[in-house]
């Protein structure tokens, strides 16, 4: 009877103790900021898929894998996941000039940091109205492109969606142009699509970009407007 | 006493028991000594070599991890269905991430075995000539493998010796430079050329003959990535490395260069010609056309190398997936393949050569409006439906079954909705109208198994097309994966000439002269009886038509860089026939393929990741 209850504790000890070393922690930080414009102080709007990228790579491993973060439309990034651990960042492939590769420790808990960069364009003075053409309803936007790369402007897109994740792949409606020239700040662009795509008392998010002729480079886009595109103005 | 024997009698096993007669070697496997000692034993692993090789044939499989000789259920997601040629009916390629196709395992499982047979050589009982011939098909595979390697993975660890474990410097070999990649294939295959015998009667095994044309593949492929790689630059330490891209235009040029030289060598040789060069009419040069896929072997003039396929269960599934509706007899699962119409608008017409001729469907001939029907709009109207694609070149109706076209005896019905006579349409959705006795149904009968699109099922064609090409009218679908046994042409003289033409086209070295009688010989061959100028566009819209559904386009898109502009958000575009019952004659609308969503090939895509990057120490591939 002694011996069985020896074999029943020792089991019990080894069952009970055994696992614990074989686990190792959890993710034990949140990590969030945002992607700032330098001159405006505003956040820049990315797109969600296939947008800007925070590159970011755990100190002390001999072969790490580049790990990524992905913003949110407004610009914003969180993560809530992450190790608390020494890290070597980068935004980058974005539609801002690439910055220099910062060290960032990450505490514990809660960290913020704003990547504060130099977008390749702005995206100003949006203004959506209707337009009557050949008979027919076009919901136009005109806007103005104020460079800050120097190459040329690739292409400007419309997007339009019910979301307010709007951009370049998730839209139900889409206009791109070419343009492949340098755009003069004061001129202004305009892009449309037909009404009729649209469906009468339903808001749409909309938005505005321009593609600079930069390698990997993504879209500057305006904030998403919110809009009836039926309740518009006709001048 | 007793304890001291037992202890003996252990030591004794011990001492003396290490006995080589105890080493047994396994019955139920060959050693390699035994293996290579017989010629049979020889062939044996040659031709697993051969099998294991990146032919990328039926049982290629771009879809996920699968990769070649793939003959279980496949989904019929063919690479075709990747491409702006076809979608698959029943699972819809979205966003380029269907198209994650990794070969760096099995490519580098083939790589030792082929280092093997490179050290057996010298030891085999052969004569010289026979060693040189063996020596030279070891080259031949190596740069095959190669060759697939560098077209996904860009610049790759160069190994052509096996490893020896006790040595790290063997086992950790680090990347090539994409450059020093592709050298070292061409450099290859320059001594396969060498080695490898003229004799081409055996079109299923590497002649000096196979050797040219793949090098007349590879050097096309490695130009066009220098020459274009600026329309999709990547960074990252894999670019800073030159690991990926990397290269210039003086490459580029050296590239194509290699590629007019290997082509013109095949070419000048005059062992392979066109097959029915000069058809007497365009009805014989789509028969012509769509036999020598149904059976290469009647073409021995046009063919250069052949995968072949003999027993059912190894076989392919490219007719049981492709077979129409109708045909399909009891097998469940037909009606895959479903050719776009942006692709059928490809085909010129014989009024209008040397142009794309984007099928009119309306009197204002906008044929960029897919909004779909709308009553408002002025349709031309057809008695018969095939009118529609009358004037087009040949190889279209070879190459797919046009809406009520016949296969198999039969007439393919794809119709995809009425005109009620009081004007309301009925389109892709059951409806029917009876007028003066006769009943007209919206997909152009009564029942789902007497037609062929539309229903919005996986067995009926949603774009209005199916495809005719490889497809044997003689073969009956049984329910076996695999069982379909048609041949597969891997090398082919049009593609060789088409490789020559595209090379001076796009670097102006060669023969202009000479490359625009090959464009115009091809197309003679399509019935066209006038010539065109050789032009960059011309070329490739040749290509796109000629080698339709070879599984050549996506390498295309992707050497060329076109992939990404080509699918920016991009929609795939249907025709459907409609029966207008007021007026009794047939209207065509172009429209968005019903229930796709639009597809973006992200740039990252023109390379692959590698695996195992934390155990293998390489660098990875930008973007991942």
């Amino acid at each position: 009877m002694k011996t069985k209850i020896i074999y029943i504790i020792f089991g019990l000890v080894f069952t009970l103790s055994s696992c614990e070393l074989l686990n190792f922690d959890g993710p034990d930080a949140q990590f969030h900021g945002a992607i700032i414009d330098e001159e405006t102080g505003d956040t820049i709007p990315q797109d969600i898929i296939d947008g800007s990228t925070i590159d970011y790579i755990e100190q002390g491993f001999e072969m790490p894998e580049i790990q990524r973060l992905i913003f949110k439309v407004d610009g914003t990034f969180r993560n809530n996941l992450m190790f608390s651990a020494d890290y070597k960042m980068i935004p980058a492939r974005g539609n801002f000039f690439t910055p220099d590769t910062l060290s960032i420790h990450i505490n514990p808990g809660d960290n913020k940091h704003d990547f504060v960069v130099k977008p390749y364009a702005r995206i100003k003075d949006v203004t959506p109205e209707i337009r009557a053409l050949h008979g027919k309803n076009y919901l136009v936007v005109t806007f103005k492109i104020e460079q800050v790369a120097t190459e040329p402007v690739k292409s400007t897109m419309l997007a339009v969606d019910k979301s307010p994740n709007v951009g370049r792949r998730i839209n139900e409606r889409f206009f791109e142009r070419s343009i492949n020239r340098v755009v003069d700040p004061d001129a202004n662009q305009v892009l449309w699509l037909p009404l009729e795509y649209f469906t009468e008392g339903q808001e749409y998010y909309i938005r505005i970009g321009a593609l600079m002729d930069v390698p990997e480079a993504k879209y500057n886009w305006n904030k998403a407007i919110k809009l009836d595109p039926y309740t518009l103005p006709m001048p | 006493m007793k304890k001291y024997s037992i202890l003996l009698i252990i030591a004794f096993i011990g001492l003396f028991g290490c006995k080589d007669y105890l080493d047994l070697e396994p019955t139920n496997k060959i050693s390699a000594d035994d293996l290579f000692a017989t010629e049979e034993g020889m062939q044996a692993f040659l031709a697993n070599l051969y099998f294991q090789t990146p032919i990328e044939d039926f049982n290629w499989q771009a879809w996920y991890y699968q990769s070649f000789n793939f003959r279980s259920n496949n989904a019929g997601l063919f690479p075709i269905t990747f491409t702006d040629e076809a979608i698959n009916s029943e699972y819809d390629a979205t966003n380029g991430g269907d198209w994650q196709f990794f070969w760096w395992d099995p490519g580098y499982r083939l790589n030792k075995d082929i280092n093997m047979f490179f050290d057996v050589i010298p030891t085999l009982s052969l004569d010289d000539d026979a060693k040189d011939k063996l020596y030279g098909e070891a080259c031949f595979l190596r740069a095959y493998t190669y060759f697939e390697l560098a077209k996904l993975y860009g610049g790759v660890p160069i190994i052509t010796k096996i490893g020896n474990p006790d040595d790290e410097s063997t086992l950790y070999i680090p990347r090539s430079t994409e450059k020093e990649t592709w050298d070292f294939i061409l450099a290859t295959l320059d001594t396969a050329i060498v080695k490898l015998g003229d004799d081409n009667t055996d079109k299923r095994r590497a002649n000096k003959w196979v050797a040219l044309a793949l090098k007349s593949r590879v050097a096309l492929h490695a130009a066009s990535v220098a020459k274009y790689w600026d329309r999709a630059p990547l960074s990252g330490e894999a670019v800073d490395k030159k690991l990926v891209g990397g290269m210039t235009q003086a490459d580029a040029q050296r590239y194509y260069e290699s590629c007019i030289d290997a082509s013109q060598r095949l070419i000048d040789s005059k062992e392979f010609a066109l097959y029915m060069p000069a058809p007497a009419n365009r009805d014989e040069a789509a028969e012509n056309y769509r036999q020598m896929f149904k059976d290469p072997d009647i073409a021995p003039e046009e063919v250069i190398f052949i995968r072949g396929y003999t027993l059912q269960e190894h076989g392919h599934a490219f007719q049981l997936w492709g077979e129409t509706n109708q045909t399909k007899e009891s097998w469940p699962f037909a009606g895959r393949f479903n050719p776009l119409i942006e692709f059928v608008d490809q085909y010129e017409t014989y009024s209008n050569p040397g142009h794309s001729a984007p099928v009119i469907t309306t009197t204002d001939g906008d044929y960029n409006n897919y909004e779909g029907y709308n009553s408002s709009r002025n349709y031309l109207e057809f008695d018969n439906p095939l009118d529609i694609f009358a004037d087009k070149d040949a190889r279209l109706k070879a190459s797919v079954i046009l809406p009520m076209s016949n296969w198999k005896g039969q007439k393919i019905i794809i119709q995809g909705g009425i005109i009620k006579t009081d004007g309301t349409a009925i389109i892709e959705g059951a409806g029917q109208e009876t007028v003066d006795g006769t009943t007209y149904y919206s997909f152009g009968a009564a029942n789902p198994n007497l037609y062929s699109g539309f229903l919005h099922a996986a067995t009926h064609t949603r774009s209005g097309f199916l495809v005719r090409k490889f497809l044997d009218e003689d073969f009956h679908p049984v329910a076996i994966w695999a069982s379909c046994t048609s041949d597969w042409i891997e090398f082919r003289y049009a593609e060789i000439l088409l490789n020559y033409i595209e090379a001076v086209a796009e670097s102006g070295q060669g023969d202009a002269s000479k490359a625009e009688q090959y464009l115009n010989d091809i197309r003679h061959r399509a019935g066209h009886t006038t010539n065109i100028p050789l032009t960059i566009e011309n070329v490739q819209r040749e290509r796109r038509v000629e080698l339709a559904f070879e599984n050549k386009r996506i390498w295309d898109l992707i050497r060329r860089r076109e992939y990404h502009t080509e699918f920016n958000n991009r929609d795939r575009h249907a025709l459907v026939p409609i029966f207008d019952i007021r007026s009794k004659k047939y209207i065509f609308v172009r429209q968005k393929v019903t229930g796709t969503n639009t597809w973006t090939f992200p740039e990252r895509y023109y390379y692959k990741p590698i695996g195992g990057i934390t155990t293998n120490r390489l660098i990875q591939n930008p973007q991942y």
